[in-house]
């Protein structure tokens, strides 16, 4: 029997992108939408296109407009139409006109998190009642509807991405851009039309809820959602086979298909090989052995030697478990063939070797790479708070906070709604230049928008994780860490750190302003190796002006001796490395970025120069830290 | 009418159900904060309070569900009606969401009312609309400054002071303030934690019974909404009476003097900041006691209760590693082993 029925199904499974898109098309409201991880480029553009037309039947496919606010996304009273008939019209926000559509979501990693907090709130209920003013509640307008999001995620690998918060609602993440080079296919709208009638009929037997809960946790995936949003990918996918050629298709093939494209991108670890390779369990088994509870947590039990061998214990396993699917990780579909062949019934273990192959490409980048695992384990793919902290700096531009009275000008844009309501209570006394004009609006109802203005600071620590005293000097960096954010709820700045050793900087911490993440991530701080301050310098430089891009201020602390003995290219050799990290430190400086300042901490315990020449190229203020200690820098940061 | 999950139907969360329930019973707890993880159930809980709760009696067509049986004085509408009629209404459950704007917190003019009837009417706001019921905001530690403002003042007082737009009233705004959100994203401001009665932390399930039991119930609820809240009906009706029977009972609650006794050692001994905690502690156990349909609150009560009550009260070394909870625990140990 072939388990493929037809060309169709293949090329559906052959590209993740083609396997989401057509699943939301399928049940759009149910299974939240699809955050796909792409800049700009022809494919992305010719995708949305065919999306489009093939979410035409569903319903209108709107597109959010960057500066989109609250009333535009609820919508409100019609002022015009309101003055002009002498009595309230209402207008529907984007959330009521999206009835049963899709709403696409460009640059959704400039996402405001209140814009992102309201859409979720509408796919949380489909009626915003509650939150609506009581005459909007009416029935005439807005209510919001059942409807999917496409996010358009440009965030660069450093940026913060799409709110969290909006992202764990949407069941697929593809988080690759290459996955637009492969041609995305789009099933005839008929046989999408017969699946979302099938949908409601297909039925997931228990073996599927065991199966796709087991896999969420072997794969680490605790968010609730996901098995939800797996299950409905499930019937979703089956009701699109059945349409297809009305043939029941091999149940175990279908779990293994929604299980990696759902729990892949969001997988913390690997399933262990004992997981994937205990054939024919019946009972649920223990699903994490002593040995192998989440790594992430034995790297928070603070034991820094023992967490490299883990992760290559981990990643051990790993490679057996999918070494027997090398060949077939390139092509998850031909391997469908081969395990299907077998016929049993549903089979967790059997399952999860499946997922494992089909989910190879999905992974999280950073996930295959031991040293990237300590980084994303907890926080998985980048679920920082979108631009939360962003604040821009131009006085026309940025949260708005309300309106002051003011006349507009230069700095100041006018408030029409504000104005005419300023101006309403007054318009019994005031005479009115003719009987046409409704209103009589005089200078002092004049009203402006008042806009968010304050800057936001990040102050970034380098740290030298080189050589003896690293350990101790990383930890006094942990705790300036720690209390400079215990007081940053008050200031609202964030705190990102740099490390370099070996061969290569990294960033640790990106910006943050949370205590609980920067715990989580600065735990497993290693140290030792060389010291390739080049490159650290050229990291810093380019994360700086990234984040500046972003509207943040940067405040830059540099924690070494100043004596580099690797250079831009990871290579040793003290005379090159020394002219490279010089290079770069004049690079620096010569960023010049606004209201950006640099210290450098020398802690040599017998300064020798080369720090202070470092400072100096770099035209950072310098200064004498032998034992760095975490209250002296949180003072030197504030 | 739509179908909100049941409460009765969530599984586990004991700790959070437990928090919601003290603080249906009791709203002068003062709040309930649950922090935790994205896909816990937060949220979910919170929406489903609403349809957990006894209606309540309001005094008809007032914008702020006034109690017919208080005074009429403290509210600008009822003062002005000869009869109050009454009438039976669901207990408000309202989202604050996070970008809202001030005119829809406080209340505005009403416009159209400015504009057909000339008249300068006040249309109330979500605070308002939350008045004797639950004021819910989903990732409060997002929340804007000048909204955490405008709802520490507010929370303070029970009133809300309008001065606006040649506006100037005050209404009746007693409400529990519900707020959720992952620590991961920000800490919370330490006056509007202190706002908060009881906080709760919520992790993610990581048995597999627990996590197949949620997703087969969200898939018969999603399937069929009805019969899956018909199915759940008489436990939610229990609930439901509990929570009347309580509150009822709640006054004749007896809170022995060694059991005092022990919640002052407690508070003590963990040094936290003035008698809000040992307040906080009292009506919390007494809630529970009442919840749990005796008459006089014992030891264990106390102790069930005192890590949400106390956890967010605890002066917080940045450099410390434990939680709060834990140093909570050890307190208890320690006064159970003394």
């Amino acid at each position: 029997m072939n388990p493929l029925p037809n060309q169709a199904y293949r090329e559906l499974l052959a590209s993740p992108l083609s396997l989401a898109a057509n699943l939301l098309l399928v049940d759009p409201s149910g299974l939240g939408g699809i955050h796909c991880k792409a800049r700009v480029s022809p494919w992305r553009s010719a995708f949305m296109q065919q999306f489009s037309r093939a979410a035409a039947g569903l319903g209108p496919v709107i597109a959010l407009a960057p500066h989109a606010d609250e009333r535009s996304l609820i919508g409100g009273v019609d002022w015009v139409a309101s003055l002009q008939a002498g009595q309230s019209r209402f207008e529907a926000g984007v959330l009521g006109r999206v009835n049963k559509g899709i709403l696409q979501i460009g640059m959704a990693e400039r996402l405001q998190p209140a814009i992102a907090g309201l859409i979720a709130q509408a796919m949380d209920q489909p009626a915003l009642q509650g939150t609506m003013p009581a005459a909007i509640a009416a029935p005439s307008a807005g209510t919001a509807s059942s409807f999917a999001c496409l996010l358009l995620d440009e965030s660069l690998a450093e940026e913060a991405a799409a709110p969290g918060l909006l992202c764990c609602r949407l069941a697929f993440w593809i988080t690759e851009a290459q996955w637009f080079d492969k041609p995305v296919h789009f099933l005839d709208s008929a046989v999408l039309e017969r699946a979302r009638k099938l949908l409601k009929q297909t039925a997931a037997s228990p073996d599927v809820f065991q199966a796709l809960s087991e896999s969420a946790l072997a794969f680490g995936v605790e968010d609730l959602r996901a098995p939800q949003f797996a299950l409905r990918a499930f019937r979703a996918l089956k009701a699109l086979v059945l349409s297809l050629d009305r043939q029941v298709p091999e149940e175990d093939e279908v779990i293994a298909a929604v299980a990696a494209i759902v729990y892949g991108p969001r997988a913390t670890r690997l399933p262990s090989a004992s997981e994937v390779q205990s054939q024919g369990q019946d009972k649920p088994q223990p699903r994490q052995p002593a040995d192998q509870e989440t790594v992430a947590e034995e790297l928070s039990a603070g034991d820094r030697h023992q967490s490299p061998a883990h992760l290559n214990h981990a990643q051990g396993e790993h490679q057996a478990a999918s070494g027997k699917n090398d060949a077939s990780a390139y092509q998850p579909v031909s391997h469908h063939h081969d395990v299907s062949e077998v016929q049993a019934p549903v089979s967790t273990s059997q399952v999860l070797a499946m997922t494992v192959a089909a989910a190879q490409a999905l992974l999280p980048a950073g996930l295959l790479a031991a040293a990237a695992l300590a980084a994303t384990a907890r926080s998985g793919a980048s679920s920082v708070a979108g631009r939360s902290m962003t604040r821009s700096k131009a006085g026309l531009r940025g949260r708005s906070l309300g309106v002051r009275e003011g006349s507009p000008g230069q700095r100041s844009r006018l408030h029409v709604l504000a104005t005419i309501r300023a101006a309403v209570p007054w318009q019994g006394l005031r005479e009115r230049p003719s009987q046409d004009a409704p209103l009589r609006i005089e200078r002092s109802d004049l009203r402006v928008h008042r806009y968010e203005q304050r800057d936001q600071l990040t102050t970034v620590f380098v740290v030298d994780a080189s050589g003896s005293a690293a350990l101790h000097r990383l930890a006094e960096v942990k705790g300036a860490v720690a209390l400079l954010l215990a007081q940053c709820y008050v200031r609202r700045d964030q705190v990102a750190v740099i490390a370099f050793r070996l061969d290569q900087a990294q960033l640790l911490l990106p910006p943050t302003r949370s205590l609980t993440r920067a715990k989580r991530q600065l735990v497993a701080l290693p140290g030792g190796g060389g010291t390739p301050l080049a490159s650290a310098l050229a990291l810093t430089a380019k994360l700086m002006v990234t984040w500046h891009r972003q509207g943040q201020q940067c405040q830059t602390i540099v924690l070494s001796d100043g004596k580099a003995n690797i250079d831009l290219d990871g290579k040793p050799g003290r005379a090159k490395a020394m002219q490279d990290a010089h290079h770069q430190a004049r690079l620096l400086a010569r960023l010049r970025l606004a209201g950006s300042r640099l210290v450098w901490v020398d802690t040599a315990p017998r300064p020798s120069g080369e720090a202070q020449t470092m400072a100096e190229a770099m035209r950072a203020s310098y200064c004498l830290l032998p034992y760095a200690n975490a209250k002296g820098l949180a003072a030197l940061a504030s | 009418m739509k179908h909100v999950y049941p409460f009765a139907a969530l599984v586990g969360q004991d700790d959070m159900k437990q928090a919601l329930l003290i603080a249906a019973v009791d709203p002068l707890i003062g709040g309930v904060l649950v922090f935790g993880d994205r896909g816990t159930g937060k949220s979910t809980a919170v929406r489903s309070l609403a349809a957990l709760l006894p209606p309540m009696q309001a005094v008809k067509s007032c914008p702020y569900q006034c109690d017919p049986q208080q005074s009429a004085a403290a509210c600008p509408v009822c003062k002005g009606m000869r009869r109050r009629q009454s009438i039976t209404v669901p207990v408000p459950v309202v989202d604050l969401p996070l970008g809202a704007t001030e005119d829809r917190v406080l209340g505005a003019l009403d416009l159209q009312k400015a504009l057909r009837e000339a008249v300068k009417a006040f249309e109330p706001g979500l605070l308002a609309k939350a008045h004797r019921g639950f004021l819910y905001v989903d990732e409060v530690n997002l929340l804007e400054d000048h909204l955490v403002d405008l709802l520490l003042d507010v929370a303070a007082s029970g009133e809300n002071l309008v001065e606006r737009e040649g506006l100037s009233l005050r209404h009746p705004a007693r409400f529990v303030l519900v707020g959720s959100g992952n620590p991961e994203e920000g800490e919370l401001r330490p006056q509007l934690l202190d706002r908060f009665g009881l906080s709760v932390d919520v992790k993610t399930p990581k048995d597999l019974e627990t996590r197949l039991e949620v997703l087969k119930r969200r898939d018969a609820f999603d399937q069929d909404p009805a019969a899956f809240c018909a199915r759940f009906e008489a436990e939610q009706q229990a609930l439901q009476t509990l929570i009347v029977n309580a509150r009822g009972a709640l006054a004749s609650v007896v809170l022995a003097d060694e059991v005092m006794r022990y919640i002052a050692t407690l508070c003590m001994k963990l040094g936290t900041d003035g008698l809000r905690g040992e307040l906080g502690l009292m009506r919390a156990a007494r809630a529970l006691t009442a919840l749990r349909e005796r008459a006089q609150t014992s030891l264990q009560e106390v102790i069930d209760v005192a890590p949400s009550v106390l956890s967010h009260r605890l002066r917080r070394d940045p450099l410390e590693e434990s939680a709060n909870t834990s140093v909570i625990a050890r307190a208890l140990r320690d006064m159970a082993a003394a």
